[in-house]
């Protein structure tokens, strides 16, 4: 087999629905549209590394591996920026300022949802409501959402299930109300964030087991984490994260209703009148393909859908685009990282990226003494080729020495001793913050790459000096000797990406409804972070498939969708 | 999950396979650097990572590491990306948590790049002007620069700055001036790839034997073992004793702080506006 192999039903001709894209939002919809008996294609850029996701007699195997070489330093899984550059300016004054890789998240089956180590909260109540809560801020656009928590709760418990998600219920007192436990209980804490939750608790602060989708026990036929320490950005060679392919995706494709076609890129939706006919698709081969279906689901990351949108009406404002916000009111996480170092051997390498967190700096909103921020990671280093990128960094301000680095090495204060808290922080969203075509720069396709335009709010900025220096009283008390905030990156690199067809009850004011579809084509969805009008300070995914779960659901069944939960 | 039977693997890797024969290290196209290249480059990564009591970046495989991949795409199936899902080095665990003589196969090798990634890295390599076509964005924002060209170049340009003497032949303070005076571009990328080659998986080329990982006290890729394994016979986790997840290191720092590396912490710390804490 290749990596660009058909997965799935073959013999499959017809579809009632195409999905584009097979991470987070397009498995998590695949899933639900296919247990309901719909045919489903799904369309994929990438490659599928896994083996043997559509053969229910035995468990799927991976290319993917504990390897710092070609996860890390190649772009395995990452777009590759030579070929799929994105570029990037502040205002609307510029044509760009960078080209390069701007938000770059995976494009493989399971996507962003492969490599990431899968944390997993999900949003506060108030999260949904920071329109009402917030009132005009200038420059922002916060809005209410259309689904609140409660319409969304099922959907977190549905999905939660089928990826398996541990944690605690109840853990911390902003938490909204669970219809159900965690699948699974908490896995084991690492001896770093012991260390730093000690320090926490001593400050008043309440750390709690972060939840995520990696298995604390076997799961659904999966095994229980091995603590092998590549888990951020490393997609799991055993299997017990619970990523698309092995989760939401296998199970599409085990019931029989589902194909998956990987290295098969979407590059326009052909339309007639208010409609989707079909999109026209770039294949493995690099021959160009036009596929059909009923309906049609967008689910290729708050970017690249609006990047297709725009690509479908050359010279017009873009598919989709009545409310003329389709590609606005992006938004990212403001990280703020804090960097500790210990005198003591930490071994943060050994375990989970992260394990424990804590949500004393998510704030209150509208109450200016507790401004907006997020939960906060307590994260550790991990193997030694980032390190050694890490201390590049440092000689750019410092200047370099080759004895200095080799004794870094051997010392590893930025890895074997380093703590490193990341607080997540609410991003004001803002019309002017948005994806459009650049101009000039082509991807190796030839096709106009997608732009972002995109600056901070004030709104966000007060909130990470509001909680820097107590991001360093916290490292001081749970022992760490140095402590300081890493440098501000102009451009982002959280991959935590929103926006870009904000959905709304309002035709002018967003780009699809409550249900996810498009206010003016009829049979065009999305289902991934895209529609978010606002991000929140906690990690987007479980929300992203909670989602796209109720879009599908809705897409069945429109009047009970929780019917749909099968 | 299931590992990919040996027939999988070969499908998977298509003639490639048959570098799961050799043994780590081995299977580079070589020829790219003359013994003279060769020499400078080992002396280039031990300015970046100088040998002492410990092996330098030229005894840790960056020549190795950087022909293998100038050179990918001399191989039949060029070796950028190692597939998985084990090394091998690591064995599988027991019920309990122990660590069986049982091992997997050795999972590192070649796979095919699909249609971007071929174009990429035909484009990282040889530069725009070596693949038909050349760059998508040559016409804005000028040809792409090979790699090959790049390190050849640094090669150069080091031996330029040295004659009449050989680079290898310059003591620790003028071989570290004069890596000091070499373009920005060339100092930046061999500090980029003389780490990846000494602290990367052997597969690719360096870090020989695991020396690179032993230098930095890293246990290196450990699945299936792992660190931890669920007990489900008795519903609880067993670490490993001599490398826990959950408590302390069992023995001594092998190299703790010293002076130098605290008074620099500080002076980063100053730096970015953080604090000492005593």
């Amino acid at each position: 087999m290749s990596p660009t192999d058909p997965v799935g039903n073959r013999a499959l001709a017809q579809f009632d629905v195409l999905v584009i894209g097979s991470g987070a939002g397009g498995g998590a919809a695949a899933n639900v549209l296919c247990a309901n008996g719909l045919k489903v294609l799904v369309l994929e850029a990438g490659p599928n590394y896994f083996l043997g996701l559509d053969d229910g007699s035995q468990t799927p195997s991976t290319l993917f591996a504990n390897d710092e070489i070609k996860l890390a330093a190649r772009n395995f899984i990452a777009p590759d920026p030579i070929v799929e550059p994105r570029t990037w300016r502040t205002d609307e004054s510029q044509t760009r300022t960078y080209v390069g890789d701007v938000q770059g998240l995976p494009k493989t089956v399971g996507g962003g949802a492969a490599h990431a180590d899968l944390k997993m909260p999900r949003f506060l109540p108030t999260d949904f409501q920071l329109g009402t809560l917030l009132g005009d801020i200038p420059g922002a656009s916060f809005a209410d959402w259309p689904v609140g928590y409660a319409a969304l709760e099922p959907f977190y418990a549905y999905a939660e299930k089928i990826i398996g998600v541990q944690g605690k219920a109840g853990a911390y007192p902003q938490e909204g109300p669970r219809s159900t436990d965690f699948p699974m209980p908490p896995g084991l804490a690492a001896y770093f964030s012991q260390r730093v939750a000690a320090g926490l608790t001593s400050l008043g602060y309440t750390p709690f087991p972060y939840p995520s989708a990696i298995n604390s026990q076997p799961y659904d036929g999966r095994p229980a984490c091995a603590d092998c320490g590549f888990c951020s950005g490393f997609p799991c060679p055993s299997g017990a994260k619970g990523s698309p392919p092995v989760t939401t995706l296998r199970r599409a494709l085990l019931g029989g209703n589902c194909l998956v076609l990987p290295g098969t890129r979407a590059t326009r939706l052909v339309m007639n009148g208010n409609s989707v006919a079909g999109v026209e698709a770039i294949g493995p081969s690099g021959q160009t393909q036009m596929f059909t279906a009923d309906r049609y689901v967008l689910a290729a990351s708050p970017i690249e859908d609006a990047r297709l949108l725009f690509l479908s009406d050359p010279g017009g404002p873009g598919v989709g685009n009545f409310s003329g916000l389709v590609g606005r009111n992006l938004t990212f996480h403001l990280q703020t990282e804090a960097i500790g170092v210990f005198e003591e051997r930490l071994h943060g390498h050994r375990s989970r990226a992260v394990d424990t967190g804590f949500a004393d700096f998510r704030g209150v909103p509208g109450d200016a003494t507790r401004p907006l921020g997020g939960i906060v990671e307590i994260s550790a280093g991990e193997g030694p080729v980032a390190e050694a990128a890490f201390y590049a960094r440092v000689f750019g301000m410092l200047g370099f020495d080759g004895p200095r680095f080799k004794r870094l090495m051997r010392q590893s204060p930025g890895r074997d001793r380093a703590v490193v808290l990341v607080l997540q922080a609410e991003d004001a969203p803002q019309p002017t913050n948005r994806v459009d075509l650049d101009p000039d720069v082509r991807d190796l396709d030839g096709l106009p790459v997608a732009r972002v335009t995109y600056a901070n709010h004030k709104f966000e900025l007060d909130a990470r000096d509001f909680y820097s220096p107590k991001l360093l009283e916290i490292l001081g008390a749970s022992g760490a000797r140095w402590a300081a905030i890493a440098p501000f990156d102009t451009i982002p690199g959280s991959a935590h990406i929103m926006g870009t067809l904000r959905f709304g009850n309002d035709p002018a004011t967003s780009v699809c409804d409550a249900g996810g579809r498009f206010h003016d084509v009829g049979n065009l969805y999305a289902a991934d972070g895209a529609l978010f009008p606002t991000s929140s300070g906690f990690n987007p995914t479980m929300t992203i498939m909670a989602l796209a779960t109720r879009v599908a659901a809705v897409m069945v069944n429109a009047s009970a969708p929780e019917a749909a939960l099968v | 999950m299931s590992d990919p039977t040996r027939r999988e693997f070969f499908q998977l890797l298509g003639a490639g396979g048959a570098l799961l024969l050799l043994p780590p290290g081995c299977g580079s196209s070589g020829a790219f650097f003359s013994d003279g290249e060769r020499r400078t480059l080992a002396a280039l990564a031990n300015a970046v990572l100088p040998a002492d009591d410990t092996p330098g970046g030229g005894a840790l495989g960056a020549v190795d590491y950087l022909e293998k991949l100038l050179t990918a795409f001399d191989a039949k199936v060029a070796p950028i990306f190692l597939g998985g899902p084990y090394s091998g080095r690591a064995p599988y665990p027991d019920d309990h948590g122990g660590a069986t003589t049982n091992f997997p196969p050795a999972g590192f090798t070649p796979m095919a790049l699909d249609r971007v990634a071929e174009r990429a890295w035909r484009l990282r390599l040889y530069g725009s002007k070596g693949v038909d076509g050349g760059g998508p964005n040559d016409a804005v924002l000028g040809p792409v620069d090979g790699l090959r060209d790049t390190i050849k170049n640094a090669i150069r340009q080091a031996d330029a700055a040295a004659a009449p003497m050989r680079v290898d032949a310059l003591d620790a303070d003028a071989l570290a001036t004069l890596f000091a005076g070499l373009d920005q571009d060339y100092r930046d990328v061999l500090l980029d790839l003389v780490p990846q080659a000494a602290f990367g998986a052997p597969e690719y080329g360096g870090n020989p034997g695991g020396a690179g990982w032993q230098l930095c006290y890293f246990e290196g890729d450990q699945m299936p073992l792992g660190y931890s394994l669920y007990d489900t016979s008795a519903g609880m986790y067993r670490e490993r004793p001599e490398a826990p997840v959950t408590t302390p290191n069992p023995d001594p720092d092998p190299q703790p702080l010293d002076d130098d590396t605290r008074a620099y912490l500080t002076q980063l710390v100053t730096l970015l506006g953080g604090k000492e804490f005593p």
